[in-house]
């Protein structure tokens, strides 16, 4: 994983010339696959492991009902309420509340 | 007001379906007042949310700017009949009200949410002079005070206009 620290450095670096501060709101997983790869639970799990709570704890999902409603110009949950897509985006919005 | 952007290093992983969702569940679900800013010369957001036709009347209106006439406030001055043109660019900030494209209005109290489009126009300030990139957030400053959240759909970190959030 050196994506990640790579993105900071940069982050740290534009904030610190630039006289700013930031803080993270924290890293969300998105369009993970419904039979998560092996590799990929694993690199998922190292994050949680290495971040703690600064990790999402809800995260979204590769879905098809996410092309259809841009299609539609609508949020997936109003474009789809009842749909698995439309329950993880609510969870994220409430946790995004919750740090923010 | 709080400024919060979304950023990642690469490209097709889901982070304007993410802004894009929140920003709507902040507004939708929770009431909040939210403004969306495209930041993204590929407007994925700006289609996302805003049906063709309605884009392109904003994009011919004059009266109506989008996040690159923040940046870059060049319009064509007040024309004079004896001094002609009297002033060569207006370099003076857009109303907000100007760049934003209402989305969702509940009322009072019940959820608001703006965006300011985007445009791919908005890769010309990558070559513009030193300075430009901090205008979005002095912009914000002055002119979205009211808002409780402002969400940034940041394009690629690569870019120059990717500063412009913070």
């Amino acid at each position: 994983m050196i994506g990640l620290p790579l993105l900071e450095h940069w982050l740290e670096e534009f904030t610190d010339d630039a006289g700013m501060t930031i803080k993270s709101v924290g890293l969300v997983f998105s369009m993970v696959r419904g039979n998560v790869p092996r590799r990929m639970a694993e690199v998922m799990e190292d994050l949680r492991n290495e971040r703690g709570s600064e990790v999402f704890s809800a995260l979204l999902s590769e879905s098809i009902d996410v092309s259809t409603s841009v299609e539609e110009h609508l949020p997936v949950f109003r474009y789809k309420p009842n749909s698995k897509t439309a329950a993880q985006i609510e969870n994220i919005t409430k946790e995004f509340l919750a740090r923010t | 007001m709080q400024v919060i952007s979304f950023i990642n290093m690469k490209g097709g992983v889901g982070k304007t379906t993410l802004t894009v969702n929140v920003a709507c569940g902040l507004a939708y679900l929770h009431r909040k007042k939210v403004l969306l800013v495209d930041a993204d010369p590929q407007f994925n957001a700006t289609q996302y949310l805003m049906e063709d036709d309605a884009y392109l009347a904003h994009l011919n209106d004059p009266a109506k700017g989008t996040l690159r006439d923040i940046f870059v406030p060049r319009r064509p001055g007040p024309v004079n009949t004896v001094a002609g043109t009297s002033k060569s660019v207006n370099k003076k900030k857009m109303p907000l009200s100007a760049c934003t494209a209402s989305i969702f209005d509940g009322g009072d109290g019940r959820g608001k949410l703006d965006l300011i489009p985007s445009t791919l126009a908005l890769m010309e300030i990558e070559t513009s002079k030193r300075g430009t990139e901090t205008k979005l957030r002095s912009y914000l400053q002055e002119k979205a005070a009211s808002y409780d959240f402002v969400l940034i759909d940041c394009p690629l970190l690569f870019q120059f206009s990717a500063k412009r959030p913070f």
